[in-house]
This record gives structure tokens, sequence and C-alpha cells, in this order.
């Protein structure tokens, strides 16, 4: 399946905090044609990304790795290091090791080829200035929002 | 819902006693009048005893003479609690003796005649190393005498003491002073017509009422980050001036006041929402008030600016009007933030904060529309019950987390209300996660302990909302109540969920360092700061909290996620001496 097969675009969600604390931005998204996925970790995300086509991608900084994690195991790097995998570029030295990711699942398997360019948007409360001077670096399209999301300035970029 | 007053929990921790002596007007004519020492303290009483600033008890002393206030300063301290917060402002001149003694001039003071008709530094010492209170703060805004040269009052200067070198003993106690021996205080500009604070207390006032002394944005300004900001801003402004601090034997931080910065007030409870009353949820820009609907009036439109314009609404939802004002800063000002800003509520606070806005605001646009259907509505007004309840519990906890020590006021009375209050209030929550709530009595039910009952209700609170969190879906959370032994009362909340974290003891979870009071708190996110403070609270009473689980077999989660799930118990004990507490097995 790929993202083109839906009426409407499909954007993955990817946040510990879950679709309940963002029902008024997916509420929102819905009206203006897209279609939420939810991710809660790295690994649940990478997992979805090789199986399924995104037109958007919505990504947290402060990620776990694992869904398992109750913290934020990988710190201001969690959601970098997805988007490092998916833009297939190595991450910076110092930055956590993903490889040993959910290995019954694909491991450091890459994500569908469709997706590697897909456009991103970082999410955060609050934006490590390392790690935001390093993904601005990255290819292909980054935008960063603030939590609270101004979902209206997000809806606007997307399209 | 049903929750107690946040107020109410002050008991718990401190009071916050201000003794403010500002001496402006001198009998003697070889002591310059003073006006900014009045102002100053009239700034002091106006920010210091703000509720939603320093929330002292100001006791202020003007213009009095130099018995009256050694006699004010002794009541003072007399009166303190190992748990108060002791506050002490001087703002005078300041003068030695011949053999470089230090002593605040009060209104009767002769120069000549210091030892009688001063305030001796040494008495001042005395007296608050003899207080109860383990936390004292003495601020010294003094000078050493003088006369205006320009629109600045020098004081003499002396090498052979300094005044932080009379404070020398007694623990936890920080002493600051506007400047050494060596150097000279400055008032404002003028002596005639309109009196300006000086200064020093201006800076100190400003930090506060700004909340820019907040450097960690924990919302909480501390002595030492007070101290800073005022160091950082007088040498802007008078290079000359250099504050000073001293510390004796303080353990941590002393807060004097919140920070309007991170200013967080709990969102009403339904009950609360029916009586009347608002309240607000405040971080940075953003804010969402939560008030009963009686309009916007002007003290609103006055408290929050936003309200009226673009940006802002209301909404009506059941007997609840939500106003809010979501002014996120844009990513360039986030990119431009600290670590350090937002360091320690990020996880804590944001989250919640960003849950609330959102269910608001979608409340807002769906009950504007037609024929909206109340079953969509619930949920979010759910969630929003659920942020606010995070939200309290977090603000109890860092209150008392902040406290020095922790003392409870027991008081014989049924346990049962507070069962009834707090399983109350989580059961709206649960049923969000499908998750049941049962309450298992096994002894009799007007069970009378002697506890302190807000205390208890943070416990219980901190323990069902753990349970809520880290339980499964679909399953059931259990209240427990029953005796263990002759003189103990067990109360337990076990869940089906993931198993606790291994640092947990099973014995006596407050025999481990759950939360390390430093930057740690800073990489984690909600990990062990409410059962610290339960543990804490329940070791005050005398009884312990323990931790239980065991694997159940089988699997559940989300579908990268298979965990084993655990039947988890967290218990603690209050002691229940007399068997004529009622209860039985």
């Amino acid at each position: 399946m790929t993202a083109s097969t839906y009426s409407h675009r499909v954007a993955l969600w990817v946040d510990d905090d879950g679709p309940e604390r963002f029902p008024y931005e997916e509420f929102l998204l819905e009206r203006s044609g897209w279609k939420v996925r939810w991710a809660s970790s790295v690994a649940e995300a990478m997992e979805r990304l090789r199986r399924d086509c995104f037109d958007a991608v919505v990504l947290d900084q402060f990620l776990p790795l694992r869904s398992s994690e109750t913290g934020h195991g990988a710190g201001a790097w969690g959601g970098c290091l997805l988007l490092y995998w998916l833009r297939g570029v190595p991450p910076p030295a110092g930055a956590p090791e993903t490889t040993a990711l959910d290995e019954d699942k694909g491991g450091n398997d890459p994500p569908r080829e469709e997706n590697r360019g897909v456009r991103v948007v970082i999410v955060s409360a609050f934006f490590d200035a390392e790690v935001a001077a390093a993904i601005s670096d990255l290819p292909g399209t980054v935008a960063a929002f603030a939590k609270p999301i101004e979902v209206q300035a997000l809806i606007d970029y997307l399209r | 819902l049903d929750q107690p007053p946040a107020e109410e929990l002050k008991h718990v921790t401190e009071r916050r006693l201000a003794l403010v002596i500002a001496v402006g007007q001198y009998a003697s004519e070889t002591l310059q009048p003073l006006p900014s020492a009045l102002e100053d303290a009239r700034g002091l009483e106006r920010v210091l005893g703000d509720a939603a600033l320093g929330q002292f008890e100001i006791r202020p002393l003007i213009n009095r003479a130099a018995h009256e206030t050694i006699a004010a300063i002794e009541d003072f301290v007399a009166e303190a609690r190992t748990a108060d917060l002791l506050y002490v402002h001087f703002s005078c001149h300041g003068l030695k003796d011949v053999d470089g003694r230090l002593y605040f001039a009060a209104s009767n003071t002769r120069t000549d005649r210091l030892f009688s008709t001063a305030i001796s530094a040494a008495t001042v010492n005395d007296l608050m190393i003899k207080a109860r209170s383990r936390r004292r703060v003495l601020v010294l805004d003094c000078c050493y005498g003088g006369a205006f040269l320009k629109g600045v009052l020098p004081r003499r200067a002396d090498r052979r003491v300094g005044v932080t070198e009379r404070f020398s003993d007694g623990g936890g106690f920080v002493v600051i002073t506007a400047s050494d021996a060596l150097q000279y205080v400055f008032e404002g500009t003028t002596v005639s017509g309109e009196a300006t604070p000086s200064v020093f207390t201006k800076l100190l006032l400003a930090g506060i009422e700004s909340g820019e002394a907040d450097e960690d944005g924990d919302g909480w300004i501390g002595i030492t980050e007070l101290y800073r900001y005022v160091n950082k801003r007088i040498a802007d402004e008078l290079p000359v001036q250099r504050p000073e601090i001293n510390n004796f034997r303080v353990q941590g931080e002393i807060f004097v006041a919140q920070s309007r910065n991170v200013s967080l007030q709990l969102p009403l409870s339904w009950e609360e929402a029916r009586q009347g009353g608002s309240r607000q949820v405040s971080v940075g820009e953003g804010e969402v008030m939560l008030s009963i609907p009686a309009g916007i009036d002007d003290g609103d439109k006055r408290r929050y600016p936003g309200l009226g314009r673009p940006g802002s609404g209301s909404l009506l939802a059941g007997d609840l009007l939500v106003y809010f004002k979501v002014a996120p800063p844009p990513p360039s000002v986030a990119l431009a933030l600290e670590r350090e800003r937002f360091g320690r509520f990020r996880h804590a606070v944001l989250g919640p904060v960003q849950g609330l806005t959102s269910a608001a605001r979608l409340l807002m646009i769906l009950a504007e529309e037609a024929g909206v259907d109340q079953a969509r509505l619930e949920p979010l007004i759910v969630r929003v019950e659920a942020e606010a309840e995070v939200l309290r519990l977090w603000r109890e906890n860092q209150r008392l987390y902040y406290s020095a020590n922790i003392e409870v006021r027991k008081r014989r009375q049924p346990l049962r209300p507070v069962l009834d209050r707090c399983t109350k209030r989580v059961m709206l929550l649960l049923r969000e996660r499908e998750v049941g709530l049962q309450l298992e009595w096994r002894c009799r039910e007007n069970l009378h302990l002697s506890f302190d009952s807000h205390a208890i209700d943070l416990v219980l609170s901190n323990l069902l909302d753990n349970a809520r969190r880290y339980c499964f879906s679909r399953t059931t959370v259990i209240v427990g109540v029953q005796l263990r032994g002759p003189k103990e009362i067990a109360i337990s909340v076990e869940d089906v969920g993931h198993s606790g974290p291994e640092y947990l003891d099973s014995e006596d979870v407050g025999s481990k360092q759950l939360f390390v009071k430093s930057d740690s708190l800073r990489t984690i996110s909600g990990q062990g700061l409410g059962l610290a403070m339960s543990a804490a609270i329940v070791k005050a009473h005398g009884g312990r909290l323990s931790y239980w689980s065991e694997p159940l077999a089988g699997t559940a989660g989300t579908d990268t996620l298979k965990s084993t799930p655990h039947r988890v118990r967290f218990t603690f004990t209050l002691p229940s001496a007399q068997r004529s507490s009622g209860a039985n097995q």
C-alpha cells in the first residue's frame, strides 16, 4: 500500500505523548484532507516507515527509542536519529546507536524508498541547540515547530 | 471532581515569615534621612507578600527605636517553627564603632552612643542563630553613614571587618549584603521629592516581579538565583557596588518566591467550577483559563490581556466556560532557548499543557457547531480533567520537593472520606483508558486513624496516578484497606501493567534515593518524584511505602511492544496504635 492509494494524504505522527494530547491538531489535519497515523517510539516509527508510504512525518524531538521506555533514553536525539535513518545519513559521532532496535522486525533495515525524501516536521516543546543545528544540515526539507503547535501554520506548511 | 485546595497542603511544609526593618527617619541630625528605605519596605511588602510571588506573611517595622527593633526580632525568631522560612531584611544606615563592630541605625540612634541606641549586628546574629527554623535569610541593604555626593550616598569604609564576618554561625543561614565593608552603598538619586528604592532592593524586587531571576525556569526563585541576578544587574548599573552572599550550612536552595515566568495554577475542578472562582494554566506566553460561565469582566481582561483579541477564545463545555489564549513562541524563538530554561518542567508540565490546550481548543470548535454530539465532547472534557490532575500532582509534589522537610499535622479522623475522594477523582480518568476501579475495604468502614488528610490524599493520588499511567487498558485497579498486625493499617493500590523500575526496593520504597535533586532530574521524565514525596509523607506518619510485583502469564501492549504484564502493588502503612480505632479484620 502506498500513500497514493488513499484519497487523502497520510501523515505519520511520532510522539510518545500519543494522540490523546493532540486531538485538536488531528481534527484540523483531518479536516484539511490528512489522515494521521500514530507511532510512539523510534522503533515503532521505523517499522511503519518500512511498511507504509507517507506524505509527511511529524516527529517529536524528544522520543524514546522503544515504546517500552518510559523516559527519553536517547534524550534530544530520539526523533533526530529516526530522521538520520530515514534520510540514509549516518548520525554524527556521539549520537546513540540504533542498530539494536527491534532486531526481530528488521533491525536497522532501511525505510521504503518512497519515504526517503518525505517532508518532515520536527516538533518540540524545547529545541536543543546542538540538535537543532545538526538537523538544519540534513538533506531534504525539515521544519521545526514549537509545542503547543500552531496547527494552522503546520497545515499551511504541509500544503 | 473533588480535590483539596492547593493552599491546604501548605501547612505540611512551612510558614513563610518576613520581617522588614526599614529606617528612613532619624532623630539624630548626624544621620541623613533615607527616604529610599521606606520605599524599599513598601516594595518588599508588595512583592514578598504577594500570594503569587513571595507568599510571605510580612511584618513591617518602620522607623522604630533600637530597643523596639531588637524586641521585635526576638519575638519573630522565638515564634518560628523548624519548618518555617525566616526572611529578615534591613534597609537602613549601617555604622561601625571605633573597634570596627557593625551596628544598624534605628530611629533613635546617636552616632556617639551606638551600643545603647543602635542595633548591634552581633545581637541580630545571636537572635538569628537561636531561631528554630532551619532556613533563615538575612538581607542587609545598609550602609556605613555619610552624605550624598552627586546623588549617591557614600558610606564610610573600613578595612578591618566586613558585614558578613559578623554572621558566622548557625545552620541553614544565608546572608546577603548590598555591599561589603570596603564599598559604599548607593541609594536613588534624590533625597527630596519622589522617593525611590535603593538600587540593591530595587533590583531584588525587579528580579522577583519580572521572574527574570528564575534562572533555571523551574518556577521558583532561589536565594542564590536572586543574588546572582542582583549581582549581575548591579554590575551594569553601579559597577563599584558588589553585593556578597554567604551561606552557612545551607543544604539545597532556599526559595524566596515563585516566578511569574512559569506561573502554573491549576484548572478548575468541576466542583470548583460550579461553586465559582477561576484558575489558569499558564506557561510562557500561552495560557488557558477555566472559569464559570460568568462572562469576561474587566478584571479578567486586565489579568489576561489576550482575551478578546485574535488568537483567544472561549467555549462553554457543560457548566464550564473555558477561556484560552495560546501564543506559542515561533520556532525561531524556541530554537534560541537554552536547555536550562525549560529543563525541569519541560516534560512534566508542557506535555499536560499541550494535551489540555489541544482538548480545550477542539472543544471550542465542536461547541460552536450545531447539533454536536455530547458523547463526542465527553472524552475531551475528561482529557482536560486528566491533564489538570497531572498538573495538580506535579505542583503539589514539587512544592514538597522544594521544602526543607515535611511536617504532617495528624488528626484523628475517618480514613474512608479520603479514599472516596481520591478514587472518585481518578474514576473518570481511568474510564478514559477503559480501566475499572475497585475498592476492597477489608476492615470496618468507620475506621478512624491519626493522619494528615491532605498529605495522605497526595500519597493516594500519586499511587493512583501511577497505576493509571502504567496499567494496561481493560484491566482493573484495586484499592485495598486492611489491618496488618495489631498496630498497622495497610492501604494498597494494585494494577496490572508494566513492571516498576528496577531501582524500587521491594520492602521500603523510601529507603532508596528515588529522586535525585540534581541535574539528573533534567534527563528523566516523571520517574520517582511522586513516589519519593509519597514515601516521605508516609515516613513522616511513622509508616512505610513498599512495592511488590509479579509477572503474569501472556503478553500485552502495542504491536511493537510485547510486554510481560505484571501485577504491581504499592502499599503504605499507617500506625493504628489503639484498638479502639474501630478497625477489625
